[in-house]
C-alpha cells in the first residue's frame, strides 16, 4: 500500500512540475516580443521521498553583453542629436549649385560690384549690387536664427535627458533595494533583474554609462567620466533649467555632487549619450559655427566701411553699405562681436525702397562729405567701387575662435566655414551609422542569448505535454490498481 | 532546456534592419538616377564644400564676365567704328582744305565745308551706346562735345582774335594781316583755346580717364577713348580755323597759310587718329584673350564640377537593380522564415 501511495503522490508532485514549467514556457511565449524580457528557465529539486518540486528560477543574462549594448546605445544617443544639428547648420550652406550659401553669395555680391564697376553711371548696375548686398545680409540673418534655433534646442534636449536620467534615477532606487533585499531565484526578483535592465538601457540613450555589479546583488552607476550617478540612492544632475542661452557663450553648466559634468574638467566630462550629444551641439559645434558668421558679418561691414577722404584724415573711420548694433563705429579687425551676423543689415541710405541712393556705393559719402571719395560726382568714378571689389580677394584679420585661420580673404574664410560645416556632418553621420551598426548588432547578439525563441518553447512544450501525459498515465494506472484492490477485498 | 539560435525577437530586429537599410539606398539610388548628381552633394563633398561653392560661383561669373566682355567688346566696336569715321571726315577734309586753293570760290566753298565736317564731327563723337557717352571719359552721362555754333568755343575764339588784332573777324581791315601775324596767332593764343584747361571750359565736357573694364576681376582694360587726346583737338581746331578765318577776307597769302596750317593739323590729326584706332584694338585683342581665357575656364570648371558631384550612372542603374533582388530576397525570406514554424506542426 505504501509503495503505490508514494507511486501517487510522487507521480501527483510530477504533474504539479509540468504545470509549473508550462507556465514558465507560457510566460517566455507571451513575453517573446519585450525586448527587456530574458528568457526564464526554471530547476527541478527531486526530494529524498522521490518526489520532485520546482526549483529556482533562473533568468539567461550576459553582463559583458549587455553592457556592450550600454555603451552602443549611449554612442548613438550622442551622434544622433548632433546629426540632427549639424542637418540643420549644413541647410544654411545647401547644395552648392544653388549658389544659396553665404560663400556664394559673396562671389555674386563681388561679381555685381565688379559688373557696377564697368558701368559706374548705371543705376541698374548699382541696384543690382544693393539686391545682391541685401541678399547676403538677410541670409547672414538667416543663419545666425537657425544656429541660435538649434542652440536653443540643443539646450532644451539637455534640459529633457536631465530630467529623464533624474527620473530614471528615481525609478532605479526602489528596484535596486528590491534586488538587494530579495532572496535570488524567486520570480519576483527576476522581475526586478528585468525591470533594472530596462532602465539601465533607457539611462545609456540619455548618457555613457558605467556599471559595477555589486555583491549584494545593487548596482553602482558611474557616468562615462567617473561621476556617481547611482549608489544605492540617486545623486541628481543639478542643471540651472532657466539659464538664458548667450551668444558667443557657453550655456549654463552641469553638476553631479557638486562636480562639474561639463565645462569643468574635460576628462570627468560626459562623454555619450543624448545628454553629452546636446551639451556638445550647444557648447561646440554652434558656438563655433556662430563665430564663423559673426566674424563674416564683422569682415562684410569693414570691407564697406567708408574713410575719411580729406588730404590730412582726422576722421574715425565709419560703417557704410552694412550697419550694425554698434553702427557707425567701425568693428574692429579680428574681434569677435557675438551676435552680428544677427543684426547687420543694409544702410537704409543706400537703399531705394527706403528713399535711399545705391549710387552711394561707387562715391561714398553716407556719412557725409568727408566721407566722399567722388566730390566732383564724376558719372564715370570708378577708384571706389574697384578697390571694394578687389578687397574680397584680399586677406585680413579674423578672430581664432572662428577656427578658421587668422588671415585669409572674406570669400575664403566663407568657404571654409561652409567646409567645416559639412566636415564635422559627415563625419557624424559616419559615426551615427558605426553607432547604430554596433548597437544592432550587440542587441541582436545579447537577445539571441537571452531572449525568447519560440521553436525552442515549443519543443519544451512538447516535451512537457509527453511527461504531464506520462505522470498522468502512471496515476490511471495507480488507480487501476487501487480498483483491483479494493475489489479482491470487497 | 538552454535556448540556442537566435531569439524570436533578434531574427525580427535583423529582418527589419536590414530591409530598413535597403530601402533607403533605393530611395537615394533613385534620386541619384534621376538627377544624376548624388543624393547628398554637400555630404559627399564634406571637406571639400567649400571648394566647390566657390567653383559654382566661378562659373557663374566665368558667363557672366562673357557676357560683359561681349558687351565691353560692342563699346570697343563702336568706338573703333567713330574713330575711323572721324578718320575718313578727315580725309575728305584735307582734300577739301588743298583743292580750296585752286578752286574759284575755294574760300566760300570750305568755310560752308568746314561747318559741315563740324557738325559731322559732333555727330560722330557725340555718339552712345545704352545712353553713356562713349567719348565722354568718365563723365558718361554728358555729350562730351559742346556745340560749336553759338557755344563757348565760338564765343572764345572771336575774343581771342578780337584781342590779338584789335578788330573782329568780320571786320574788312583783316587783309592788313600778314602770313606771319596768322601764324603766330594759329600757334599762339589760338591753339591755347584747345589746349587743357581751356578745352574743357570751352568745348569739352571729358575727362581725360576713361571709364575702365574689369575683366575677369584682372586688371582693368581701357577699351575707350575720349574726345580730349590730341588728335581731336587738332582736328577740331583746324575745322575752327577754317570756320572763322576762311570768308575771304584774308589776303592771299594768309590764306594760304591758314590752309597750309590747317592741313598740317589735319593730317597729324588723321595720324593720331589712327594710333588710337591701334590703341584700342590691342586692348579689345587682350579683352578678346581674357574672354577666350575665360571661355576655356568655363569648361574646365563644367568639368570639375561634374566629376566632384555627378554619379556614373551606369553605376547607379546597376545599384538600383542590386538592391531591388537583394530587397525581394529579403521579403521572400522574412514571410518564409516566419512561415517555418514548429507550431505549424503540432
Amino acid at each position: 500500500m505504501t509503495g503505490l501511495a508514494s507511486a501517487l503522490s510522487s507521480a501527483l508532485s510530477g504533474l504539479l512540475v509540468t504545470s509549473g514549467q508550462s507556465a514558465v514556457v507560457s510566460r517566455n511565449v507571451t513575453r517573446a516580443s519585450d525586448e527587456d524580457y530574458s528568457r526564464r528557465d526554471v530547476g527541478l529539486t527531486v526530494n529524498r521521498d522521490g518526489t520532485a518540486q520546482l526549483g529556482s528560477y533562473t533568468r539567461s543574462e550576459d553582463k559583458t553583453l549587455l553592457d556592450k549594448v550600454l555603451t552602443a546605445k549611449s554612442r548613438v544617443g550622442a551622434s544622433a542629436i548632433a546629426l540632427t544639428s549639424l542637418e540643420i547648420l549644413s541647410s544654411t550652406i545647401g547644395d552648392p549649385q544653388d549658389g544659396s550659401s553665404i560663400a556664394a553669395t559673396l562671389h555674386q555680391l563681388q561679381q555685381s560690384l565688379s559688373d557696377f564697376h564697368d558701368n559706374p553711371s548705371s543705376r541698374i548696375f548699382a541696384t543690382e549690387a544693393l539686391t545682391a548686398a541685401r541678399s547676403i545680409a538677410s541670409r547672414l540673418n538667416a543663419a545666425a536664427a537657425d544656429v541660435a534655433k538649434v542652440r536653443s534646442e540643443a539646450h532644451a534636449e539637455a534640459k529633457s535627458s536631465v530630467q529623464k536620467i533624474n527620473a530614471l534615477l528615481t525609478e532605479l532606487k526602489p528596484v535596486d533595494q528590491a534586488i538587494r533585499s530579495g532572496v535570488p531565484g524567486t520570480e519576483a526578483y527576476l522581475d526586478k533583474l528585468d525591470q533594472r535592465d530596462g532602465i539601465l538601457k533607457l539611462l545609456s540613450v540619455e548618457i555613457g554609462l558605467r556599471t559595477v555589479y555589486k555583491s549584494d546583488g545593487g548596482t553602482a552607476i558611474y557616468t562615462d567620466g567617473g561621476l556617481t550617478l547611482f549608489d544605492v540612492v540617486p545623486r541628481s544632475i543639478e542643471f540651472n533649467l532657466d539659464a538664458p542661452i548667450v551668444s558667443g557663450l557657453a550655456g549654463p553648466s552641469l553638476s553631479v555632487d557638486a562636480v562639474q559634468l561639463n565645462g569643468g574638467s574635460p576628462e570627468l566630462a560626459a562623454k555619450h549619450g543624448r545628454l553629452a550629444g546636446a551639451l556638445k551641439v550647444r557648447d561646440g559645434i554652434t558656438l563655433t559655427y556662430e563665430a564663423q558668421l559673426d566674424e563674416t558679418a564683422r569682415s562684410l561691414i569693414n570691407l564697406f566701411a567708408e574713410t575719411d577722404q580729406s588730404a590730412t584724415p582726422v576722421l574715425a573711420p565709419k560703417t557704410g553699405l552694412f550697419k550694425y548694433a554698434g553702427s557707425p563705429a567701425v568693428p574692429a579687425a579680428a574681434i569677435l562681436v557675438p551676435g552680428l551676423a544677427g543684426q547687420i543689415h543694409i544702410n537704409p541710405l543706400f537703399d531705394e525702397r527706403s528713399g535711399g541712393n545705391p549710387m552711394l556705393l561707387r562715391d561714398g559719402g553716407s556719412n557725409g562729405m568727408a566721407f566722399n571719395s567722388n566730390p566732383a560726382g564724376t558719372s564715370g568714378y570708378q577708384q571706389r567701387l574697384a578697390e571694394m571689389t578687389a578687397a574680397f580677394d584680399k586677406p585680413s584679420s579674423y578672430n581664432p575662435a572662428a577656427q578658421l585661420g587668422t588671415t585669409l580673404s572674406i570669400k575664403q574664410f566663407a568657404e571654409a566655414s561652409a567646409s567645416t560645416v559639412e566636415t564635422e556632418r559627415s563625419t557624424a553621420s559616419r559615426l551615427l551609422n558605426e553607432a547604430q551598426a554596433t548597437s544592432q548588432r550587440w542587441s541582436e547578439v545579447l537577445l539571441s542569448k537571452s531572449g525568447v525563441n519560440l521553436d525552442n518553447e515549443m519543443a519544451s512544450l512538447l516535451a512537457l505535454e509527453k511527461s504531464y501525459q506520462a505522470s498522468a498515465k502512471v496515476m490511471t494506472t495507480i488507480d487501476q490498481m487501487f480498483g483491483i484492490l479494493v475489489g479482491i477485498v470487497n | 532546456m538552454r535556448s540556442v539560435g537566435p531569439s524570436f525577437l533578434s531574427f525580427q530586429m535583423h529582418a527589419q534592419e536590414a530591409t530598413r537599410q535597403s530601402q533607403t539606398a533605393l530611395a537615394k539610388a533613385q534620386i541619384e538616377l534621376s538627377t544624376q548628381r548624388h543624393s547628398d552633394v554637400s555630404l559627399q563633398l564634406s571637406s571639400q564644400t567649400g571648394r566647390n561653392i566657390r567653383w559654382h560661383a566661378e562659373l557663374e561669373n566665368a558667363i557672366a564676365s562673357i557676357d560683359s566682355g561681349n558687351l565691353h567688346q560692342t563699346r570697343a566696336e563702336v568706338t573703333q567704328a567713330s574713330l575711323k569715321a572721324a578718320t575718313s571726315l578727315a580725309s575728305d577734309f584735307l582734300q577739301q582744305l588743298v583743292g580750296s586753293r585752286s578752286a574759284e570760290n575755294g574760300r566760300a566753298l570750305i568755310q560752308q565745308q568746314a561747318k559741315n565736317v563740324m557738325s559731322s564731327l559732333q555727330d560722330i563723337l557725340n555718339v552712345d551706346v545704352n545712353g553713356t557717352f562713349l567719348f565722354a571719359g568718365r563723365n558718361q552721362l554728358q555729350t562730351p562735345l559742346q556745340a560749336y555754333s553759338g557755344g563757348p568755343a565760338e564765343v572764345q575764339t572771336q575774343a581771342v582774335f578780337q584781342l590779338q588784332f584789335g578788330i573782329s573777324t568780320t571786320d574788312p581791315l583783316v587783309q592788313t594781316i600778314t602770313a606771319a601775324q596768322i601764324d603766330a596767332f594759329l600757334n599762339g593764343n589760338f591753339r591755347d583755346i584747345f589746349e587743357s584747361p581751356n578745352w574743357e571750359t570751352t568745348v569739352s565736357n571729358a575727362t581725360n580717364e576713361n571709364v575702365l573694364a574689369r575683366f575677369g576681376r584682372r586688371e582693368s582694360i581701357d577699351l575707350l577713348s575720349n574726345v580730349n587726346e590730341k588728335p581731336i583737338r587738332e582736328f577740331y581746331q583746324a575745322i575752327v580755323a577754317v570756320i572763322e578765318l576762311s570768308e575771304g577776307r584774308l589776303n592771299d597769302d594768309s590764306f594760304e597759310k591758314l590752309v597750309d596750317i590747317s592741313a598740317a593739323k589735319v593730317s597729324s590729326a588723321m595720324q593720331g587718329l589712327v594710333d588710337i584706332q591701334a590703341r584700342v584694338g590691342m586692348n579689345q585683342k587682350a579683352l578678346q584673350n581674357a574672354t577666350d581665357q575665360m571661355k576655356s575656364r568655363k569648361i574646365w570648371l563644367n568639368d570639375a564640377i561634374s566629376k566632384t558631384e555627378s554619379v556614373d550612372t551606369y553605376e547607379v542603374a546597376t545599384r538600383i537593380n542590386q538592391l531591388t533582388t537583394q530587397l525581394e530576397a529579403s521579403y521572400s525570406v522574412t514571410s518564409r522564415i516566419s512561415r517555418i514554424s514548429l507550431l505549424n506542426y503540432l
